[in-house]
Order: C-alpha cells, then sequence, then structure tokens
C-alpha cells in the first residue's frame, strides 16, 4: 500500500520536521546574508563602474573578498557609545531593526514542495496564510529601529534622521500596503504561497502585466521603505552627516549596514513573488528563478543609486500622500470594477 | 618769495628755493639720485632734468636750478622720460646688476627709477666694474663696482661730518670714489655715508645678508646712549633688532647718527643679557622667578626703611624716573640720586644761581645760525657726535667762529678757522674767567640788568689775560680774540658737557660759562644760548624730574660713604655700573661690601651687579616705552621694538611691581597715565603725552627765560708733574653700555692710554705698546696708542672698560699725576 | 520626465560597459606628470653650492608662507642660503618661487609621491631639496 503522502508538521512527524525546519532557516538564512555581503561589493563595483571607476581591487581578484575585509575592519573598530546616549535604546536600536527585515523572508517561497518519503515539505521557511500582512507588519517594525536610533543617539542630526525616517515610512507603507491589495484582490489569497500558485502557469499570468501600475507603486513605494537613493532621506549624507546612524560605530554600524541590503532583498524577493511568480519561472529551477529575480531588483535599485539624485524632502512627501496614494487608490477602484465584471 | 608754475601747478617758494624744492612742495616728485635734502645741491647724477619753458632747448637739472618768477616747468613729458631713461642706462652700463645679493636691493633708488622708466635693455655696451671691496674696517663695507657717483657720500662727510674720508679719484670712465690713498675706509664709521647711498655700494657690515629691507618692522624710538636725544629708527626682523633705518622725518637729527646709535644698537640682542632675577644664595647669585626676587627686594627695602639708598643712571625714561620716585617714597626714605652725584653740579646748582635754569637755554638748531661758538672743557664732538655735526654746519656753511677751550685737542680743532685754546688739565676755569676779564677790560660786556658785577670785577682781579696765559699756557691774543668774536656775535653758543667722567669743576666751570653768558649778551638773548648736555640719554629727565637728594637725603657720593660706615644699610642701584664708572672705585668696593643688602637692576651681569644681594634684569630702550628729555629740553617718544629677553622687565614695569610688593595701591594702565601723573610740579606740566610727535616736544619753548646773576668763581688747580691722566668719553662709546654692543666694539674693544707725539717719541712708545701706568697708589696696565691730539705731558684713557679698572686711579680729579714705565 | 529618467539610467549603464574605467591603478601603473607639473621643489646645485643666493625672493611672493629662507656669507664672501626650507604642509604649489627666482635656482619636479608618516617630514631643508 502507498503510504498517504502528507505535509510535513510537527505533529506528524517531530523530529523530522525540526531537522527540516533548521535546514531551511540555516539555507536561507545563509544565502541572505551572503547575498547582504557580497550586495556590498556588486553595488561598490557596479557604481563605480558606472562612475568610469573601478571600485576594490586590492583584495583578491578584482577585491572579491572586500567584504570580509569590511566586516573585519569594523569588527575591530571602537565601539563608541556617546556618554550623553540612552544606553539601552542605543544598543538595541541596530538589532530591532535587522531582525525584522531577516524574519521577512521567512514567508518567501523558494521552490516547488520537495517530497521526503511519505512527507511533503514545502521550500519556504513559514507557510503562512496571511503572509502579505505578515510582510506589512514586519515592515512597519523596521522603522523602530531606525527611530529609535536616531532618538537614543542624542545627537541633533541623528534625531532629524530618525523622524524624517518615520514620516517617510509611515507614508510610503500605506501607498505599498495599498499597491498589494490590488493582487491579492486577483489571487484571493494572503498566503504567498497561494500567490505564486496563482501565478505560476505562465510567464502571462505574472501580476506584473495584470497590475503594471500597482507593481510599480510598490517597487518605487518599496524603494522609499527601504530608504534606498534616491530616498535616503534619514541619512542624507550631505545634510544629516550620516542621519540616525551618526554616532554609530563598529558592528552596531555594520548591523545597519547589513539591515538596509537585507532590506533590499526582501522587497526584490517580496516584489518578485507577488508581481513575477516567485520561483514558479520561467526555468524550472525554483531557488534559481526566484534568485535571477531578486538579483535583477537589486541591480536595478543599485542602478537607480548611481543615476538619480536625492529627492527634496517636501517632494517626497507630495509624492507620496498626493501622487502614489490616489494612484494606489484608484488602482484598487479600477481592479475591483475589473474583477466584478469578468466574473 | 617767488611764484612758478609747476606741471599747470601755481607754487610760491622761498627765493633760494630750487626747482626741486618748489615741485616737492606742490606734491611733485621728481626723480633723484644725488639729491639730498641736508646737502648742498650737486647735480651730479641728471636724473632730475625738467624742461623749463624759458630754457627751451635743453632739459634742466632742477635740484640745481634756482626758481625765478614765472618760470613755467614741466617734469613729466615724453622726451623727458625718454633722457630720463638714457641716463639710466649709461648708469647701468658699468654698475653690476647683483640686486639678488645686494642687500640694498628693495630700496635701492636705482633699481626703483629702472623698474619705473622699464629700463630692460641698455642700448650701451661697457665693461662691468671688477674693483674689490673695500673691507678693511668691520663696520662699513665699500663695494664700488655698485657706485654712482652721486657723491653724497663724499658730501656728508665733508659738509656734515667734517671728516672728509671720501673723494672721487681718477677721470672719466676711471673716475670712483675712494679713500685717501685709496686705502680703505679708516675714519669715525658715524656711518653717514651708509644712510646717503642710494644704491649698494656703500653699506653696513652688520646688517650683511641679515634681512631684506621689506622684512624689517620700523620703529621710531629714540637712541639710549648720549643726551643728545637723536631719534633712531629700528629695523625689527624677527623679535630682534636687526639695524637701525635711515630716517630724517623724526627728530632734529636730520637722519645724522654717530657710530654708537648707527652701529651700538647690537647690545640689545646680546645673549650676555639677563633674562632672569638672580639672587644671591650661600654666596652664590641662583636664576629667580620674580615673586621671590620681588619679596626679598620688598623685605631688604621695608627692613632698611629711611636708611635705602637709591642710587640710578640717567637713561630711565621720564616715566621710570617718576616710579622710581614712588619707590624711595614708599620706602620712606629721601637718598636718591643720579649719575654719580657730582657731574650735573653745574646744572643744578651753576646754572641755577646764575641764570636761575636747569638747563640748556636754547635748541639745537640754532646754533646752526650761530656767528660765535665756545666749546668748553672736551671737544664736545666726542661726547655728543651729533650736536657736533651741527657745529661743523655752523662753521662750514655759516662761517661761525668756533673756540675750544679745553685741555686736548679734538676733531672741533681741525674745523676752518677754530680756535684751540689748549690748557692744562684743570685750568679751562682760569681760561673762562680769562675770557670775561677781556669783556670787561674792553667794555664789550652787556651789563643792563646784571647783578653781581662788582663781586665778579673783584673776583677776576687775578685773572688779566697776560696772567691767564702764563698759568695755562692759551695766547693773549687767543684769549682776546675769543672774547671780541663772543661779544660781537650776534648768535652765539656756548657749550658745555657734564657726565660721570667729568665730575671735577663740574659747578665753577658751568658758573664760569654762564659768566660768559651774560657778559656777553647771549643770556637771554634769542637765537643764542648756553647749552649744558648731559652725558646720558635722560640726564635732563632725571634734573627734570628731580631725580636728587630729597630732604635731608644723601647724594650719591655720601650714600656710598655711608654704605661703608654702615649707615646706610641697604642700597638699590638702578641702571648703572658704579664699580666700573663711578671715580673712586675703592669707595664703591667698600660701600657695597658695607651695605647689608644690596640690589642692582641692569642688562647685563655688571661687576656691581655680581656684587649684589639680588639681580634684578631690566630692559634697554629698544624694549621701552615711555619718554626721554634730552639736553635741549625736548621730550621724545620711546616705542617698544623688540621685547626683553627671557622674562627680563622694563624698569618701568619692575617698578611697578616692586611698589605693588611694597604695598603701594595705584597701578598705572599704562606709560601715558605715568606721564599725566609725573608732570604736576615739572616742568613738563603744559605736555601732553599725545602732543609728543614726530619732533617731540621742547618744555619751555625755543628760550628759556633767564635771570641774569654773575657769581664769581676762582681758578682751578693744576697737577704739577711730567705725566698727567685725564679721562673722559671716547667717540666710540658711551657709557660702560656700549662695551657689550659689538658695533663699537668693532673699533675700539678694549681699553687703552692716549699719548700724544712727543711723549711717545720721548718714551720711544709705539701704538700697541703696553704700558705701566702708576699713580694713586696703584699701578695699571694698559694698551698705548698715539696721537696728535694731546699736549706734552697729558694722557688720556677713556673710562668705559670695566677691566681697565681706570676708577682705581681717577677719584673724581681734572687730572692724576701718574708715572709711566714700560 | 520619464523621457529623463531612461536617459539617465542609460547613460549609467552605458558607463557600466566595460573599457569605460579612467581609473589608474595606482601604484601599479603611475602615470607621467607633464613637463610643466608641478611637483615637489629642487634647488639647483651648480659644482660647489647651491644655485641659490638668498634673495629672499620666494619667500616674499610665496602666498601660502611656507619658504624660509635664511641668508649668511660663505668663506668666499658671498651670500648663500645657510637656512633654506620648504614646508610642504603649506605649500600650494602655486609655482610662484619659482617665477620669482632670479637666478633659476628652484624648479619644480615630477616627484608627486610626497606622503609621509611625520610632520617634520614635511619639511625640506637645503639638503633634501638639493638631491
Amino acid at each position: 500500500m502507498t503510504p498517504e503522502v502528507e505535509v510535513l508538521s510537527l505533529s506528524s512527524h517531530p523530529l523530522l520536521f525540526l531537522a527540516a525546519m533548521l535546514v531551511k532557516i540555516g539555507v536561507v538564512f545563509g544565502v541572505v546574508l551572503f547575498i547582504v555581503a557580497y550586495a556590498t561589493w556588486v553595488e561598490r563595483k557596479v557604481i563605480g563602474h558606472m562612475q568610469t571607476r573601478l571600485g576594490p581591487m586590492r583584495t583578491f581578484w578584482h577585491g572579491l573578498l572586500q567584504p570580509i575585509a569590511d566586516g573585519m575592519k569594523l569588527f575591530f573598530k571602537e565601539d563608541i557609545v556617546p556618554s550623553q546616549a540612552d544606553k539601552v535604546s542605543y544598543i538595541l536600536a541596530p538589532m530591532m531593526i535587522l531582525v525584522p527585515s531577516l524574519i521577512t523572508v521567512a514567508i518567501i517561497p523558494f521552490g516547488a514542495d520537495l517530497q521526503i518519503g511519505n512527507y511533503i515539505i514545502p521550500l519556504q521557511v513559514a507557510e503562512l496564510n496571511i503572509g502579505v500582512l505578515y510582510i506589512l507588519a514586519m515592515a512597519g517594525l523596521g522603522v523602530y529601529g531606525t527611530v529609535l536610533a536616531g532618538w537614543s543617539s542624542n545627537s541633533k542630526y541623528s534625531l532629524i534622521g530618525g523622524v524624517r525616517a518615520s514620516a517617510q515610512m509611515v507614508s510610503y507603507e500605506l501607498s505599498a500596503g495599498l499597491a498589494i491589495v490590488a493582487v491579492f484582490m486577483l489571487s484571493e489569497t494572503l498566503s504567498t504561497r497561494g500567490i505564486v500558485d496563482a501565478q505560476s502557469a505562465s510567464v502571462l499570468h505574472w501580476y506584473v502585466f495584470k497590475q503594471p501600475l500597482a507593481f510599480c507603486l510598490f517597487v518605487v513605494c518599496g524603494l522609499a521603505e527601504i530608504n534606498r537613493t534616491p530616498f535616503d532621506m534619514p541619512e542624507a549624507e550631505s545634510e544629516l552627516v550620516s542621519g540616525f546612524c551618526t554616532e554609530y560605530s563598529s558592528m552596531k554600524y555594520a548591523l545597519f549596514f547589513m539591515a538596509e541590503y537585507a532590506n533590499m532583498i526582501v522587497i526584490s524577493a517580496i516584489a518578485a513573488t507577488l508581481f513575477l511568480g516567485g520561483w514558479s519561472g520561467p526555468t524550472p529551477f525554483g531557488a534559481v528563478n526566484l534568485l535571477g529575480k531578486v538579483f535583477a531588483f537589486m541591480f536595478f535599485f543599485i542602478w537607480l543609486r548611481a543615476t538619480f539624485p536625492r529627492v527634496r524632502y517636501d517632494q517626497l512627501m507630495y509624492l507620496g500622500w498626493k501622487i502614489f496614494l490616489p494612484l494606489a487608490l484608484a488602482n484598487i477602484v479600477i481592479t475591483g470594477f475589473v474583477v466584478v465584471l469578468v466574473n | 618769495m617767488v611764484t612758478l608754475t609747476i606741471d599747470g601747478k601755481q607754487v610760491t617758494v622761498a627765493r633760494t628755493a630750487t626747482i626741486y624744492d618748489a615741485a616737492k612742495e606742490a606734491g611733485i616728485n621728481i626723480p633723484v639720485l644725488c639729491y639730498a635734502k641736508k646737502l648742498l645741491p650737486y647735480g651730479a647724477c641728471r636724473v632730475c632734468l625738467v624742461e623749463v619753458e624759458q630754457m627751451k632747448g635743453r632739459l634742466i637739472p632742477s635740484c640745481t636750478t634756482p626758481v625765478t618768477d614765472g618760470m613755467v616747468v614741466t617734469t613729466d613729458s615724453e622726451e623727458i622720460r625718454k633722457v630720463r631713461k638714457t641716463v639710466l642706462e649709461f648708469l647701468l652700463v658699468n654698475h653690476v646688476v647683483e640686486c639678488p645679493v645686494c642687500d640694498k636691493g628693495g630700496e635701492c633708488d636705482l633699481q626703483d627709477l629702472t623698474y619705473e622708466y622699464e629700463v630692460v635693455a641698455n642700448r650701451f655696451q661697457g665693461e662691468k666694474f671688477d674693483l674689490p671691496t673695500d673691507e678693511v674696517n668691520p663696520l662699513i663695507e665699500r663695494n664700488m663696482n655698485r657706485c654712482v657717483l652721486c657723491g653724497k657720500c663724499v658730501r656728508v662727510c665733508d659738509e656734515i661730518v667734517g671728516y672728509g674720508s671720501y673723494s672721487f679719484i681718477n677721470r672719466g670712465f676711471e673716475t670712483k670714489i675712494a679713500t685717501a690713498f685709496d686705502r680703505g675706509l679708516d675714519c669715525e664709521f658715524c656711518g653717514q655715508c651708509v644712510s646717503m647711498c642710494p644704491v649698494g655700494a656703500i653699506l653696513p657690515r652688520p646688517f650683511k645678508f641679515k634681512a631684506r629691507p621689506w622684512q624689517l618692522k620700523e620703529v621710531d624710538t629714540v637712541c639710549g646712549y648720549c643726551g643728545n636725544g637723536c631719534t633712531v629708527t629700528l629695523g625689527v626682523k624677527a623679535n630682534k633688532v636687526e639695524t637701525i633705518r635711515f630716517n630724517d622725518k623724526t627728530g632734529v637729527n636730520d637722519g645724522n647718527l654717530c657710530i654708537r646709535g648707527r652701529f651700538g644698537y647690537s647690545y640689545v640682542n646680546s645673549t650676555e643679557r639677563l633674562t632672569t632675577p638672580l639672587i644671591r644664595k650661600d654666596g652664590q647669585l641662583v636664576k629667580a622667578g620674580w615673586d621671590e626676587a620681588l619679596a626679598a627686594v620688598s623685605k631688604g627695602f621695608k627692613a632698611a626703611g629711611k636708611n635705602l639708598g637709591i642710587i640710578t643712571g640717567a637713561r630711565l625714561t621720564n616715566e621710570e624716573f617718576y616710579l622710581l620716585k614712588k619707590v624711595a617714597a614708599t620706602v620712606g626714605t629721601t637718598n636718591l640720586d643720579h649719575s654719580g652725584g657730582e657731574c650735573y653740579k653745574g646744572v643744578t646748582e651753576g646754572l641755577k644761581q646764575t641764570l636761575g635754569v636747569t638747563a640748556s637755554t636754547a635748541t639745537f638748531p640754532q646754533v646752526e645760525k650761530a656767528d660765535a661758538i665756545l666749546a668748553i672743557r672736551s671737544d664736545f664732538y666726542e661726547t655728543h657726535p651729533v650736536f657736533g655735526m651741527v657745529v661743523n654746519q655752523a662753521v662750514k656753511r655759516n662761517h661761525a667762529k668756533l673756540s675750544i677751550v679745553a685741555d686736548k685737542r679734538g676733531k672741533f680743532g681741525k674745523l676752518p678757522d677754530a680756535r684751540s685754546l689748549v690748557t692744562k688739565p684743570g685750568l679751562e676755569l682760569n681760561v673762562l674767567n680769562g675770557i670775561a676779564r677781556v669783556l670787561l677790560d674792553e667794555g664789550l660786556a652787556v651789563t643792563d640788568g646784571v647783578a653781581g658785577l662788582d663781586e665778579l670785577k673783584k673776583a677776576l682781579a687775578g685773572f688779566a689775560p697776560e696772567q691767564v696765559a702764563a698759568a695755562t699756557g692759551v695766547t693773549v691774543d687767543a684769549l682776546q680774540q675769543t672774547a671780541r668774536e663772543l661779544a660781537a656775535a650776534k648768535n652765539s653758543a656756548i657749550l658745555l658737557a657734564y657726565g660721570l667722567p667729568y665730575t671735577a669743576y663740574s659747578k665753577e666751570l658751568a658758573t664760569a660759562a654762564a659768566n660768559i653768558a651774560i657778559l656777553t649778551g647771549n643770556a637771554g638773548r634769542e637765537g643764542s644760548g648756553l647749552y649744558l648736555c648731559g652725558e646720558k640719554a635722560n640726564s635732563q629727565g632725571a634734573i627734570d624730574l628731580a631725580v636728587l637728594p630729597g630732604n635731608q637725603g644723601l647724594g650719591a657720593q655720601a650714600m656710598l660713604a655711608a654704605a661703608a660706615a654702615g649707615q646706610v644699610r641697604s642700597l638699590y642701584i638702578v641702571n648703572e655700573d658704579p664699580l666700573v664708572s663711578y671715580p673712586d672705585q675703592g669707595k664703591v668696593e667698600a660701600a657695597l661690601a658695607g651695605a647689608e643688602f644690596v640690589v642692582v637692576q641692569d642688562l647685563f651681569l655688571t661687576e656691581t651687579a655680581k656684587q649684589a644681594d639680588v639681580v634684578l634684569p631690566a630692559a634697554s630702550f629698544a624694549e621701552k616705552d615711555g619718554t626721554f628729555t634730552n639736553a635741549e629740553r625736548r621730550l621724545q617718544r620711546l616705542h617698544p621694538g623688540i621685547t626683553s629677553p627671557g622674562s627680563a622687565k622694563t624698569d618701568q614695569a619692575i617698578f611697578q611691581a616692586l611698589l605693588v610688593s611694597l604695598g603701594d595701591k595705584v597701578v598705572y594702565t599704562g606709560t601715558e597715565a605715568i606721564f599725566d601723573a609725573l608732570k604736576a610740579g615739572t616742568p613738563y606740566a603744559g605736555i601732553g603725552y599725545a602732543d609728543i610727535g614726530l619732533q617731540g616736544a621742547v618744555w619751555g619753548g625755543d628760550h628759556l627765560t633767564v635771570s641774569k646773576q654773575l657769581v664769581p668763581v676762582g681758578g682751578g688747580a693744576t697737577v704739577d708733574a711730567p705725566f698727567q691722566l685725564v679721562t673722559g668719553s671716547a667717540l666710540y662709546h658711551s657709557g660702560t653700555m656700549s662695551t657689550h654692543a659689538s658695533g663699537p666694539n668693532a673699533v675700539i674693544s678694549a681699553p687703552y692710554v692716549e699719548f700724544g707725539r712727543e711723549d711717545a717719541a720721548a718714551l720711544q712708545l709705539v701704538d700697541g705698546d703696553m704700558v705701566q701706568v702708576k699713580g694713586s697708589g696703584c699701578e695699571l696696565q694698559l694698551q698705548a696708542r698715539v696721537d696728535n691730539r694731546l699736549p706734552q705731558g697729558v694722557l688720556f684713557a677713556p673710562y668705559h672698560f670695566a677691566s681697565a679698572g681706570l676708577n682705581r686711579l681717577y677719584k673724581g680729579e681734572a687730572s692724576v699725576a701718574v708715572e709711566i714705565s714700560k | 520626465m520619464f523621457k529623463e529618467f531612461i536617459q539617465g539610467l542609460s547613460i549609467t549603464f552605458k558607463h557600466l560597459l566595460p573599457g569605460h574605467s579612467t581609473t589608474v591603478q595606482y601604484p601599479d601603473e603611475r602615470l607621467t606628470p607633464s613637463p610643466r607639473f608641478r611637483g615637489l621643489h629642487r634647488l639647483v646645485p651648480t659644482q660647489d653650492r647651491e644655485k641659490c643666493v638668498a634673495c629672499y625672493l620666494c619667500p616674499t611672493v610665496c602666498p601660502a608662507k611656507c619658504i624660509t629662507v635664511e641668508s649668511a656669507e660663505n668663506e668666499k664672501g658671498e651670500k648663500y642660503p645657510q637656512v633654506y626650507e620648504i614646508d610642504l604642509l603649506r605649500c600650494i604649489f602655486c609655482g610662484y618661487c619659482v617665477e620669482a627666482c632670479p637666478v633659476e635656482a628652484l624648479e619644480m619636479t615630477a616627484e608627486y609621491e610626497l606622503a609621509n608618516f611625520h610632520r617634520e617630514d614635511f619639511k625640506f631643508n637645503k639638503k633634501r631639496l638639493l638631491k
């Protein structure tokens, strides 16, 4: 008799479940951190070339070991805590900014289900039926780290950076969230897995074609949410020294840095999952599909950084509230009409 | 007055003016190389050519052409520029262009003109000179390759200095300036030629390669040496006085200076200067801080109380004298005196009794217009050389009749028609009395409103010209001529210098001189004057401010005697080196040994300072702010050019600090405040600090109002011995301070004794021989110098040098009988 | 607006393509400065001394006041710079000193590798400048 195939769960086979979970977490975590490390290298190389420079060249072949060198450097730097800083929140802030971005990756599916014995193991760290809400929640949590870092440093630059970050995130989370609403109006599920399944039929089923406006809105708002150029107002080195992380040094500073790149990966992965079919196409290899799309997004972000100057703060607010929000709302209304009409 | 037009401007000038003078008055600048304000017009360089409407056809040298009425002058045109440029090209044919290594570069008239007229190439070719430079003397370097033959050096040396070192020799292209037999310069090194040279042909050697003119900060101040009060301009670079700059805009010296003023500044930079206070501990002077030193001084002074004796030199500023008097008052002593106490008595007693004043009655510039001049005792040029230059001009330009009453011949005696009345040492008084007698006998004397005539006549009974002639060796004729000239003169000047080495008959000589002044009508007449000139920069200030023994106070000599006897318990000696400069060294030694507590305040660790219990490091004139009063009553401002070495302080600051530690509550906000405070009750009452401008301010006006009281004086006594030694000041030095300066030391660095030719021949001496001079119970070893200034039997030794120990012989007499052996 | 975005993006992308980098890999490759390059100063020597006659024109003209000259007299009685020092930390390499020199005793070399470890090492004295 063929044993019944079932989804591996804690109740069905605790040991195997735990082992599978640990392996998945390890792999995803490792891959993400590896990408974080090398994203810095890629960014420096790409921007360098775009500015007719070479970027790092001295550490190994074309500076390949630069991330390791940077890491070591940062690790051995003096860890400075300003004497007037709020010590607890000062130390807590960099962790609070990195952790939400890392755990968001948990709900990104990165391949078809794997069958071992009688058990099906989904290639996703955690399957949540409210995955999209989770994403929005975690993105909202990230801003606390920034605000806290800015406030606890007890420095005017840091504080202004922090305040800007909170205003910016609140403004753009709204548009980004509303942009996604249109997606799950089509997919009729909040599970990322479900959304990927809904697009898996062919490339043409990708939501990017059905929701081009939502896609654009999401990418731009995502950029703003993770404070990348041209929306890096909280950092704004030409006016705020280094914004919320002005006072940070050593590994705490490195954590901020890592969080920025981790956020980039998360936004890329979410955009790929929600709009470009996630792992499901076009090649048969799920992980390759997903990574390819993530890398494409990241390259695009880097490319933007090399090209565009920072927007002014009032322009940023204007864009968020007066253009993106109405557009996202209009998009939902139109999508609703179309869905009702088609059904 | 003459009115003419220069470049369209109407100018009215004196009839004697030249076109150049007129243009200058109109504010039009005509380039010159050979012209100098104080020299006669010469017209050597042809750079000042101008066009005159009435003399068309050729260009006229403006510096030699007198103005005429209605003259129309053009100073700048295309043609004039072309001609001037050509003249410059001619000059540059032979002139070596070594501006980068020439110290004149940057202030060279030729360089400036070459630049202004854009002489970038020369149409003429000729050989550059390749003459050896004249470096035989240590102070003045002559490089005749750079000479433009303007003749300024020749003229200044002849017209102003009256020395005549230089002349043109050879002819045509070979013409050059040379000294006698072209042997190199050996003169009195006043450096007027240096200051006059428009190019780098004559330069000061001490300044060689030291700095560029534009790097120097120029500080106008007053020379710290003699009572002449010449203004000097310090050239300061990096807190060091590098040179003295030419400046004829301030003061009365017209840019003229003597060797001390021009080359004697270097002692202020000396590395031997005291930099910290010293306190005697266990018999040794050790370095100490100011707080400790001042505490020790004020404790010692308070303990001494009215038994403190204060002896000061006369090189402090007026403000410092005032503070010193306050120190004395705060301690409660009246024992205060300056400059040895004796030498100035001619002013404070002699003049006071006769003329009723305590200063020279007129100002220096008036001497230039005098018809008859009487110089008494010394040559005067040796003590006050720059005043001497004024006398030179009076004689050479205005044909003044000059008579010199002295115990030796000097430079004045070489002036045209000068009459030297050489007496035996100590008998100058007799000569003056003889002159007075002649005035009375021949009815030349002015007797209106003169008191004491009968007494004088009585006292002069024994001074008939024949008697005087027999006693002094001066001819009857000379006495009569001198008396007649002085009586006939419209303007006359009587000069008498005083100072530490001239203590004998100080009061009597001044009285006798004043008698002559009264009898000749000199006293009280505008344009005439009796000049009593102090040896030190502020001798007159010390008298004006009464730095003199107070009520029941002791004078300097009495203080020294009392200190030796233990009555004056403490001595405060400021800016003076009595062990070297005061007569009778033994007396000073005894006083220093007798006093319990001796404080010396000076620039160097002098012989006296070595005996002190506390030594306070003071500052030189170049570091001071304040005023000096010169021998013609002119107050002039000092400006600090540099800061004092180490922790040395100005005397002003030291007195202030001392006053504070003595418990005086008044602290002055600055020099001006002190000046304002000191004015009350002094002749300076009407003078504001700010009124003391570039020319200074003369108290009492150009002529002091005098009384006319004749006071009889007896004759002097002379020593009857084969050899008599007189002491005095050498031209190259002033006091003991200049022996620390490399300039004067380069010329005369060691003590010597001077012999006349006859004595030298008799003793078979030549320059440089060592001789023993025995007298007054001691014996000195001195180098011999042979000159033709001294009459037979008279020897001269300058008093400046500590190593000579001359004041072991000299105890204040007019002359000392000595024995000479080789 | 979008056209400009794309224009901008295309320019940066074009630069990304190989062959657009202008960086010189400095210690491995070095540029040869042009002959009129103003690098480290050099005092020109003659057979037995420096050509410089210590005329003080270079410290006078120097806008950064980085040249110290002290003149003195040598055994032959010539003027020479007893001290000649350039403080490269102050020097702005304007070359006025070279221009001002009346005897062409100072020139500027192609030497541009002037980094050093100690402040004093940037004071170039006469000996170093004569090299």
